[in-house]
């Protein structure tokens, strides 16, 4: 019984339930059990009376605590009104708080808009990405997949490469991205061409024709978006390719970086694969699956694994059938994008909590300054909590402001970030969830802002603001904190920036290229369709022949590879010690087996490459001639650990010719510039001894006397002047290609640089903010202590003093945050320690200098009053 | 005090009373009782021609409170007479002030009523 009361009394509104339900359940007992004594009806009429009771008096009083809710609402509304109104009395303290929020904000939302587009967002144009898989074939190869899709029941199968190849012809032809697919890749992705169609109705006498879908970006750059697009004929690669459709924006297949082309893999192996060929090993193609209707992924990985039984999991590591969630496939191939954005987006949660200190301080000295008008409003009856709605209330506007101003400067972080990255970052501002994001750190900065300020001012005692008593000359211990935690966070912010800048000098140091001299010349004419080797070899000895006439070039020579990314295929080859020392026996093994690559003699010179010992090829070193063969450091190393490699015989693959190691070079940057390869190299001349695939020429290395840009104008016209039905060929100075490569880096020394430029301002004007507000406070003090025969120097000096307090601690704080940063960010430091001297120092430096700028006001007033007229405030 | 309103003022606002807010105050005239004992009294008082229920008293209760008549009393009886939960309420000076200005209020009526010629009672 006392349960059902229990219950109908939920009439009531909480509060009333929690202060009065106990005592009201008691009462109702006893006149229940009054009633029970009197008979069922008395039991009857007692619960009819008690409903009527409950419900009638229950819904009344929720319905007066509404009405008190509302009244209390509209004071809400006044409150905001009021502040509305103050902004335009306080327009500057409004002006400084909304910048500072809303730099904080504008940077965080988008740097967590990019870890959301890198790590979570999904595919563009890709339907239901969660049911696809990427699945790693035992072989990797065509004819594995090809195997693998008759076979699999629960996976519908695609295939795909990335390759390069040319696009057009003569002037306006240029080296693009291509991404050969199987013919039903747009089907299993679900993606529909935006113009046109993609290959997935084809007809069966279409398959092995040359159709190509164009990117919408090259639809739009190369053909102006015309819309007769559909049909005509396109040079690419050495062969005209209809186009019969044009690929929506921004669809990047399964990867994040963007081809321009794709091509129908079965159709131009050629253009697809080093060798021209898709069967047999030459060809490996990545898998993409979509799962089929009603199957789980563990019943796909199941039927892959026994399908394709790798003999041993643990022995044969990564050759067993794999198949992961496309998300983890992907992680991979942006690894180095994704600490970076993580990193940066640290770096703009750190200026978003330094804007936040410092409005949260600017508040707290607002409300010091408010106290009178606050103790007027508490005398007038006002309640505590009625004063802490009300300056919470007060900073909606500035919420408002604030979430626009950040609107701003995302869109504009946005623009500068976009040359930075490998992708279209057009929807990363836009995007919804990015300005979720914004409206979310909106809200947590004002609370985090505002909410101490309104207990402090809510607090404030009442008799003694109001009492003729000066106000309290103690400092504000709080004010303290909050500044010395934003001094921190900005020493930590700049000295990341430092260590960023001077990560990316040393890798630009260190690469063992003569970066600000070269100019890279690549002309893939094997991925063009020119076949003979000995064609290709005559036509690049022309090449070489015209370029080195070219006014401004100091050297040219060829190679069979290109560094830094600029081609994609290259050759490695397994070294064997002739003495019996071999990877893998005994010795140290190498951890990859050398690349390879095939030089003309003055290869050496003209790339800057120092040799270690021994000699460099020479034209004495020709076909007829004994083989040689020079390696570098990192190989020398790991095959001839003890020995001196310049003499030494070596075999190279399962060859069993001696080939003599004539010189040791030096260790470079090939692939990343994090890292050397081991690297052995031939003459150009003798390649043809090895008949290995890939070693005819690629690609001339030009060494400019002045600056290599001016150069490639003129490149061009060289090569073409010798063919000129070469379809297309890249001229890049080398710098282009290492600034690729070091794209990490620079964002983040950028990023870095540029959170920790806000920082320090924002930290000088906190600074500022409070030491000009203590020396107002203090002026009768300043002026008593003055007219008591204080020197001017001492009041300065009280100034600093504090200042340097701050900034001492500050910094000592702020290298124990980097300490501990650093330990998370190995991978981005590159030869440099965290607690490295220069950047230490140097953002030092530049702290104290802000803090002085902020400093300086304040302390020529505090000099300048003058002592009669403080006084006379008494 | 804080409150600018004068205290007639907020006496005449707060009449006329209820007859249960009425009630309540003069149980609480005598002594500090609980909400319970008050339901009781008042029983006793009008020979249970008043029935109170429990959602009414606690609402008029809370009512009376929130306008200052009566309060909470931080006494409590001998601790074996003592219920943990219950809470025991006073009369404020302002509560005294509405009760007697509410007596006053009545016995101008009845005196008003009195001075009446009752059609039904002489013919």
């Amino acid at each position: 019984v006392s349960r059902l009361y229990r219950l109908l009394l939920l009439c009531f509104p909480a509060s009333f339930r929690r202060r009065f339900g106990d005592e009201m359940a008691g009462l109702f007992a006893d006149r229940y059990a009054a009633a029970r004594r009197l008979g069922w009806t008395a039991v009857v009429l007692c619960w009819i009376r008690t409903i009527a009771d409950v419900v009638g008096h229950g819904l009344r009083e929720r319905r007066a605590v509404r009405r008190r809710e509302r009244t209390s609402l509209a004071g809400v509304r006044q409150d905001v009104g009021f502040a509305v109104r103050s902004l335009r009395w306080h327009w500057r303290f409004h002006a400084l708080t909304t910048l500072t929020l809303g730099t904080g904000l504008g940077v965080s939302a988008v740097m967590f808009g990019l870890v959301d587009a890198f790590l979570f967002r999904g595919m563009a144009h890709v339907q239901a990405p969660e049911r696809l898989v990427a699945v790693t074939l035992p072989g990797r190869t065509f004819d594995d997949y090809v195997t693998a899709r008759g076979r699999l029941r629960t996976l519908d199968l695609a295939a795909y490469r990335r390759s390069q190849t040319s696009l057009g012809a003569g002037e306006g032809a240029r080296t693009v991205p291509v991404e050969c697919v199987s013919a039903n890749y747009f089907d299993v992705l679900g993606t529909r061409a935006r113009q046109g169609r993609t290959f997935s109705a084809l007809v069966p006498s279409e398959a092995s024709t040359s159709l190509a879908v164009l990117s919408d970006a090259v639809w739009k750059s190369q053909f102006g978006g015309s819309a007769d697009i559909i049909g005509r004929s396109v040079l690419i690669g050495p062969r005209e390719f209809t186009v019969i459709g044009v690929a929506p924006a921004r669809f990047s297949g399964v990867r994040v970086d963007q081809p321009d082309v794709w091509l129908l893999l079965e159709a131009a192996p050629d253009l697809c694969t080093p060798h021209g060929s898709l069967s047999g090993g030459g060809a490996s193609v990545y898998v993409v699956g979509r799962l089929r209707n009603g199957t789980a992924v563990e019943q796909a990985s199941a039927e892959v694994r026994t399908t394709f039984p790798g003999a041993d999991p643990a022995s044969q590591g990564e050759r067993t059938a794999l198949l992961r969630s496309l998300h983890e496939a992907r992680l991979p191939l942006i690894r180095g994008d994704v600490h970076v954005a993580r990193w940066a987006a640290g770096a703009a949660a750190c200026l978003l909590f330094i804007a936040c200190l410092n409005v949260c301080g600017l508040l707290i000295l607002r409300g010091i300054d408010r106290r009178h008008e606050i103790a007027v409003r508490r005398q007038l009856g006002a309640t505590p909590r009625r004063i802490f709605v009300q300056l919470l209330a007060e900073q909606l506007p500035m919420a408002a402001l604030g979430c626009a101003a950040g609107l701003v400067v995302a869109w504009w972080t946005g623009f500068a970030l976009r040359a930075l990255l490998p992708f279209e970052l057009t929807a990363l501002v836009g995007h919804p969830r990015t300005f979720g994001m914004l409206v979310g750190l909106t809200v947590l900065a004002v609370l985090a802002s505002a909410v101490v300020p309104a207990i402090r001012g809510a607090r404030s005692d009442v008799p003694h603001v109001l009492s003729a008593e000066p106000p309290s000359t103690r400092r504000s211990i709080a004010t303290t904190v909050l500044l010395t935690v934003q001094t921190a966070l900005a020493f930590a912010l700049i000295v990341g920036a430092g260590l960023m800048v001077r990560s990316l000098t040393n890798l630009w140091r260190d690469t063992g290229y003569d970066l600000d001299k070269l100019v890279l010349v690549t002309v893939d004419l094997p991925a063009q369709g020119y076949r003979p080797d000995e064609e290709v070899h005559q036509l690049f000895e022309r090449f070489l022949e015209r370029i080195k006439r070219v006014p401004g070039v100091d050297r040219a020579a060829l190679s069979s590879a290109a560094p830094l990314g600029a081609l994609p295929d290259t050759v490695y080859v397994i070294v064997r010690s002739a003495t019996g020392g071999s990877p893998g026996t005994g010795r140290p093994a190498l951890l990859s087996p050398p690349k390879l690559e095939a030089v003309s003699p003055d290869y050496f010179s003209t790339v800057g490459t120092r040799m270690i010992r021994g000699r460099s090829f020479d034209p004495g070193d020709t076909l007829a001639g004994r083989p040689v063969a020079i390696v570098n450091e990192v190989a020398a190393r790991a095959i001839w650990p003890d020995d001196d490699p310049v003499g030494q015989c070596a075999f190279l693959s399962t060859r069993t010719e001696c080939v003599e190691i004539v010189g040791v070079s030096q260790a470079r940057r090939y692939a990343s510039l994090t890292a050397a390869v081991p690297e052995v190299f031939i003459p150009l001349a003798q390649s043809a001894r090895y008949r290995f695939s890939s070693v005819t020429p690629r690609s001339v290395v030009v060494r400019a006397f002045e600056s290599p840009d001016a150069l490639t104008a003129s490149l061009t016209e060289a090569v073409q002047s010798v063919a000129s039905n070469v379809p297309a060929m890249a001229v890049q100075p080398f710098g282009d290609l290492a600034a690729g490569q070091a794209r990490g880096w620079r964002m983040a020394a950028r990023t870095f640089g540029l959170f920790g430029a806000g920082g320090v301002l924002m930290a000088a004007i906190g600074l500022y903010a409070a030491l000009a507000f203590s020396v107002r406070q203090r002026t009768r003090e300043i002026g008593l202590r003055m007219a008591l025969g204080a020197r001017r120097e001492d009041v300065v000096a009280a100034v600093v003093l504090r200042m340097l307090w701050i900034l001492s601690s500050g910094v000592l704080i702020g290298a124990g945050i980097v300490l501990l940063a650093a330990r998370f960010s190995r991978w981005l430091l590159f030869g440099v320690a965290p607690l490295d001297p220069a950047a230490l120092l140097v953002a030092a430096a530049i702290l104290v200098a802000a803090s002085a700028a902020g400093a300086w006001i304040p302390a020529v007033r505090a000099a300048t009053i003058d002592p009669a007229v403080a006084l006379r405030q008494f | 005090m804080a409150k600018s309103e004068p205290l007639r003022d907020r006496v005449e606002r707060l009449l006329p009373l209820k007859p249960v807010a009425f009630q309540i105050l003069l149980s609480l005239a005598e002594r500090e009782r609980h909400g319970y004992a008050i339901a009781q009294d008042i029983a006793r008082r009008t020979h249970a021609r008043m029935r109170i229920e429990p959602g009414n008293l606690y609402r008029s209760l809370k009512a009376l409170l929130d306008d200052g008549i009566i309060e909470e009393s931080e006494r409590r009886p001998a601790a074996d007479a003592d219920d943990e939960r219950r809470r025991y309420y006073r009369l404020t000076p302002l509560g005294r002030r509405v009760a007697a200005a509410e007596l006053a209020r009545l016995e101008a009526v009845v005196a008003d009523a009195r001075t009446r010629r009752w059609a039904w009672s002489r013919h």
